[in-house]
């Protein structure tokens, strides 16, 4: 693999970290090559000189949580929105694709055969380049505001509206069914 | 002994239930241990609804009256034709009632054609099972669907024995129901864990049946007899709760693709505010404010079971308020996992800035503090235990560590006035980045709330809550008793008023997600550089003097009096009231009660609607 290759995967996977961070990332992209704007879209975009119209697909795609992933006791759940993701909920929960991907925090030689990247390749949560490959999905950092937990669906950030104006302590409360009566409340 | 438990609609369908949750792993205390199943009737219904209509009733159809049906019977008034057999049940009175509150009815009519079709399949089924006992857990708008589907059952099996417990049958509103419908056998009041295995080892013949606390039951004549409640259980001994059936019957439904699941989890009971100051117009703890808490060791042994059993990281905390030790027990236990959960949880807003930043990293990213208003004096009046600058503080911190604040802007309080309101209204045009409340809302009167149990507090004319009026048929002194939410006079502020103050929560709810301010310190001086991109101010850069002013605005992160901060940075008390008139100004600060507090973050919030 040419070392420019490695430099390529390496300056995602800090793209991507910096981006779970909220940071503000001023980089350019100066050659396109075989960069698929809908496979990146969640990491911060380039500023120009670029290809106009990879640009402005980048720029109109990309929103904060787009593909991230929360990590529990022997499994992870990825979280997809971008327009290519097959399912917006993904669990990883085989050990050998946990440890991989794990291992695909950084970049890391990849064979085409790994069994374990199969599921992974698919989802098209690894950006491959030149038998290297690195993990997409950031990890969950920043969290955008307002989070609902009690989104009846999914509960991926961006797409929550604002909840509504009876509010969610009404629905919070609703949850509480072992003993509680009320949270007291009406509308005005 | 087979028994089957109940979950009736409305019900959540994104959470598992968990009184059966709890119930089900307690079964194994009885003498001789029953057989259990478990009936999630309101996965039925909204599967039925879907299926009935093509498609056309959604999930979120069925999110809307059991989210917000609640308040105005919606959810009760569908099953009505099932209970008392007639279509059509007073309709007229429960569409006037939504056109007095202005609430749309959701697909309530479509729904209410189905459910005594629904009853009488559901009832069947569970029949099919032939139980001798069937046990309904209810709470909130669970009472008429439970009912109609007992009173088929009775029907179909006269021998089947029917027993009810849950919130709603806490205090008179139990003995209330078993007295007004008498295919209801049994009745527990109460926290049920022990009254349960009692219960159930009086069927088995090892106890009496004046022995299970709480109960009530009929005596040869047919009068109810009522048994003294159980004291509060303690929190160790309740069991970890058994969702695997729930996650069985979830996972076979065809709500499946419609609903992302949460875990719940109880660790704690009571409030331990409340056992002192009980805020005047909460019910929630009914009759057992006691606190108690579960061992730090416990919930961490439980949360490893849970989240790795059902592999979910959404768990919604049903305490009613956060145990304190928890900051420096469980919390940091619970971070040293290294795992990304998403905890909801009630806590009291007087939580510093190193708390926030312990939740944050244990994963309670979802909290309700309890805000309820911005005037100190109003505060006051309702017994909350906090001031108003301490309200700011946590919408500030929580801003900047990326925690969802769940409140209302309540108001209604005896005793409060327009001028309370004034201040806060002047002042809120600066709070516009930090999280807006959901809405404003009057308070209503229920049961076992101080403003229930003592009038003279402010609402002496009370009746029950004109909902209950199209949902039972019954006579008013008893609705009086099984009633929960009560209609009053209003007090406190008046409708012109509570418009202002709504108007002021829509600008503010319309303009949160495009403002921010946020501070810097200034690498060359230590001088506060903020920015402000406000809806509603000048975009600008402020930078603040070096020295003097900047470490003044910096000790104004907690709140503070003009007096006291200006003694600990050594200047007068007036000079730091002139920067703090300018701070207020520039909308640097919010005021309130006598102390000030900075309301500038630390950092940006990233904010959904921005994108």
């Amino acid at each position: 693999m040419a070392c420019s290759d490695l430099a390529v995967l390496t300056f995602v996977a800090s793209l991507r970290d910096r981006t779970a961070r909220g940071e503000p990332v001023a980089w350019r992209l100066d050659a396109v090559g075989d960069l698929d704007p809908d496979l990146l879209c969640h990491l911060v975009p380039p500023a120009g000189p670029c290809t106009p119209g990879l640009l402005a697909r980048w720029h109109k795609a990309h929103r904060f949580g787009l593909l991230y992933y929360r990590r529990g006791p022997g499994f992870v759940v990825v979280y997809d929105c971008r327009a290519i993701s097959a399912a917006d909920e993904m669990l990883l929960d085989e050990p050998e694709e946990v440890q991989l991907f794990e291992r695909l925090r950084q970049p890391a030689p990849l064979g085409r055969s790994d069994p374990a990247a199969q599921r992974l390749r698919a989802a098209k949560l690894l950006l491959e380049i030149g038998g290297m490959a690195v993990a997409l999905p950031y990890r969950e950092s920043r969290i955008a505001l307002p989070l609902d937990l009690f989104s009846m669906g999914s509960s991926i950030p961006a797409r929550i509206s604002a909840p509504p104006a009876t509010g969610p302590s009404r629905t919070v409360d609703r949850a509480k069914r072992g003993r509680s009566g009320g949270s007291g409340l009406q509308q005005a | 002994m087979r028994i089957a438990l109940v979950s009736a609609p409305w019900n959540l369908l994104d959470t598992p239930s968990l009184p059966l949750g709890i119930l089900h792993s307690t079964a194994s205390r009885c003498e001789r241990p029953p057989e259990i199943e478990h009936v999630y009737a309101n996965l039925r219904w909204a599967e039925y609804l879907l299926d009935v209509s093509s498609g056309d009733i959604t999930p979120a159809d069925y999110g809307y009256v059991a989210n917000l049906g609640v308040w105005f019977g919606m959810g009760d008034w569908i099953f009505t034709p099932a209970l008392y057999g007639t279509p059509g049940w007073r309709r007229a009175e429960f569409t006037a009632h939504l056109e007095r509150e202005n609430v749309h009815a959701g697909r309530s009519f479509e729904m209410a054609e189905h459910s005594k079709i629904f009853t009488d399949l559901m009832a069947d089924q569970i029949a099919a099972t032939s139980p001798e006992l069937v046990g309904f857990s209810s709470t909130f708008q669970q009472n008429i669907a439970s009912l109609a589907l007992a009173r088929r059952l009775k029907q179909i099996l006269p021998k089947v024995l029917i027993l009810f417990g849950g919130g709603n049958c806490t205090g008179s509103m139990g003995p209330a129901i078993h007295r007004n419908f008498p295919f209801v056998d049994y009745v527990i009041s109460g926290e049920a864990e022990d009254a349960f295995v009692e219960f159930v080892d009086y069927l088995d013949g090892f106890r009496l049946v004046s022995e299970v606390s709480g109960l009530s039951w009929r005596q040869d004549d047919g009068s109810t007899v009522v048994n003294k409640p159980c004291g509060p259980v303690r929190m160790e001994s309740v069991p970890c709760p058994d969702f695997s059936e729930w996650f069985k019957a979830f996972n076979a439904s065809s709500m499946r693709p419609f609903v992302r699941p949460k875990l719940l989890y109880e660790a704690a009971r009571g409030c331990w505010w409340g056992e002192k100051h009980t805020c005047t117009f909460c019910g929630l703890n009914q009759l057992t404010m006691e606190f108690r808490s579960r061992p730090p060791g416990q919930v961490m042994s439980h949360l490893h079971q849970l989240v790795s059993e059902y592999k979910l990281l959404d768990i919604v905390s049903v305490d009613n308020i956060l145990d304190l030790g928890y900051l420096k027990s469980l919390l940091p236990q619970i971070s040293a996992e290294d795992w990304d959960l998403h905890f909801y949880y009630e806590v009291k807003s007087n939580l510093q800035e190193r708390d926030i930043r312990e939740l944050r990293r244990a994963g309670l990213v979802q909290i309700q503090p309890g805000i309820e208003n911005l005037s100190s004096k109003v505060l006051k009046i309702m017994d909350k235990g906090v001031h108003a600058t301490q309200n700011v503080q946590l919408l500030r911190d929580c801003e900047e560590n990326d925690l969802t604040v769940d409140w209302n802007y309540l108001y209604g309080f005896p005793g409060e006035s327009d001028a309370d309101y004034d201040e806060v209204l002047a002042q809120l045009p600066a709070l516009v980045h930090l999280q807006p409340p959901s809405g404003s809302i009057r308070i209503i009167l229920e049961r076992f709330s101080p403003y229930f149990v003592r009038p003279e507090l402010g609402f002496r004319d009370r009746r029950p809550a004109a909902l209950y009026r199209h949902v039972y048929d019954l006579p008013a002194y008893e609705l009086e008793e099984i009633a929960y939410q009560f209609a009053t006079e209003e007090r406190g502020i008046g409708a012109d008023k509570a418009l202002e103050v709504n108007t002021a929560v829509r600008r503010w709810r319309a303009n949160y997600p495009r403002s921010s301010l946020t501070m810097s310190l200034a690498a060359e001086d230590d001088s506060v550089v903020i920015v402000d991109s406000r809806v509603g101010w000048p975009q600008r850069e402020i930078r603040l003097a070096s020295g003097t002013e900047s470490r003044a605005y910096l000790t104004l992160r907690r709140p503070r009096t003009v007096e006291a901060a200006a003694a600990d940075l050594g200047i007068s008390a007036s000079e730091f009231g002139r920067l703090v008139d300018d701070w207020r100004q520039r909308g640097l600060v919010f005021c309130d009660g006598g102390r000030v507090i900075a309301i500038v973050t630390r950092r940006a919030s990233i904010k959904i609607e921005e994108h």
